[in-house]
């Protein structure tokens, strides 16, 4: 590329006085600033928009797993083991133990064992 | 000098810098180019301001170390003859001077009547000539440049520049300088 004092003197008649060269930069500049600011705002814009889109379905989404959880909630405690019989005497030291919880609650228990049981109590 | 095909890169990722500094670089030899294609230096402003701003929406298109002034001047040549078509009722028989006055007004008339003889003169050769010799004398570029530039072949070029350095030293007298200003790069 030639430089500035490199134009032969036909062409530097085409060369634009200051005022001109002035002007015409600072309309240049002005338009790329614009152009190029106009470029980033819209990315930006677009991901506000995705956001704004999006936001309903995340919402719907963390709904749907918070009721999840809370039906979870109450199925895991009732699977939880039931009471063991040493537990239930040491809640009530002072009382005698009933022959019915004398046994092992884990065992099956015969429908006639247990009626005996009651029959005995009685 | 920043590397040209560095600060392409740095446009194509939004710097306003980097394209601030590949205007400044194009922006006289830009505007001469356009003044010889419309003759017109008010059109011919309008021409460069549109040609960058289209360049930098494409600059996208311009592959990873190309040089930007060829491209660039087939942008801005793509703007002349739109603008021109667009004017095409406008009548060029009276060349308007400078776009504008400057500090000295003897040197602005002085220049006013060169540019309008120049102007005058250049509006005698066919576009390609015209747009041939203004891209070697002004960018110094080689015939396969101006080629690549215009789309034609590197013996269309050269024929070009020759035809069109001939009529201006017919036209506009010794001003254009001697004979022998052509390059030597007949070759290229």
């Amino acid at each position: 590329m030639r430089h500035r004092r490199d134009w032969p003197a036909w062409l530097e008649a085409l060369r634009p006085d200051d005022v001109t060269r002035e002007r015409l930069r600072r309309a240049i500049l002005n338009d790329a600033r614009r152009m190029l600011r106009a470029r980033r705002t819209g990315w930006m814009d677009v991901a506000a928009q995705w956001a704004t889109m999006l936001s309903p379905v995340a919402a719907v989404v963390t709904l749907v797993f918070a009721g999840l959880a809370v039906m979870r909630a109450p199925a895991e405690s009732m699977a939880e083991a039931p009471p063991r019989v040493e537990d239930l005497v040491g809640s009530a030291p002072g009382e005698a133990i009933p022959a019915v919880f004398t046994r092992d609650t884990l065992e099956d228990l015969d429908l006639d064992v247990v009626l005996t049981a009651i029959a005995t109590a009685e | 000098m920043a590397d040209e095909p560095a600060l392409v890169l740095a446009v194509q990722a939004g710097n306003e810098r980097a394209f601030g500094v590949l205007a400044e670089r194009y922006l006289d030899s830009a505007f001469a180019a356009a003044v010889a294609l419309l003759r017109d230096p008010f059109d011919a402003e309008d021409a460069v301001q549109n040609a960058f701003i289209r360049a930098l929406e494409r600059i996208d298109q311009l592959k990873a170390g190309s040089p930007f002034g060829p491209w660039f001047y087939r942008v801005l040549r793509s703007t002349c003859l739109n603008l021109r078509r667009r004017e095409a009722l406008r009548s060029h028989d009276e060349i308007p001077g400078s776009a504008s006055g400057g500090p000295d007004p003897d040197r602005d008339l002085q220049r006013r009547l060169t540019r309008q003889r120049v102007l005058s003169a250049l509006g005698e050769l066919p576009e390609m000539q015209r747009m041939a010799v203004t891209l070697y004398d002004l960018e110094g570029y080689s015939h396969q440049e101006v080629a690549d530039v215009l789309g034609i072949a590197v013996g269309t070029s050269r024929a070009h520049v020759h035809h069109a350095r001939r009529s201006l030293r017919r036209i506009i007298g010794p001003e254009f300088g001697p004979e022998e200003a052509e390059r030597t790069d007949l070759t290229t």
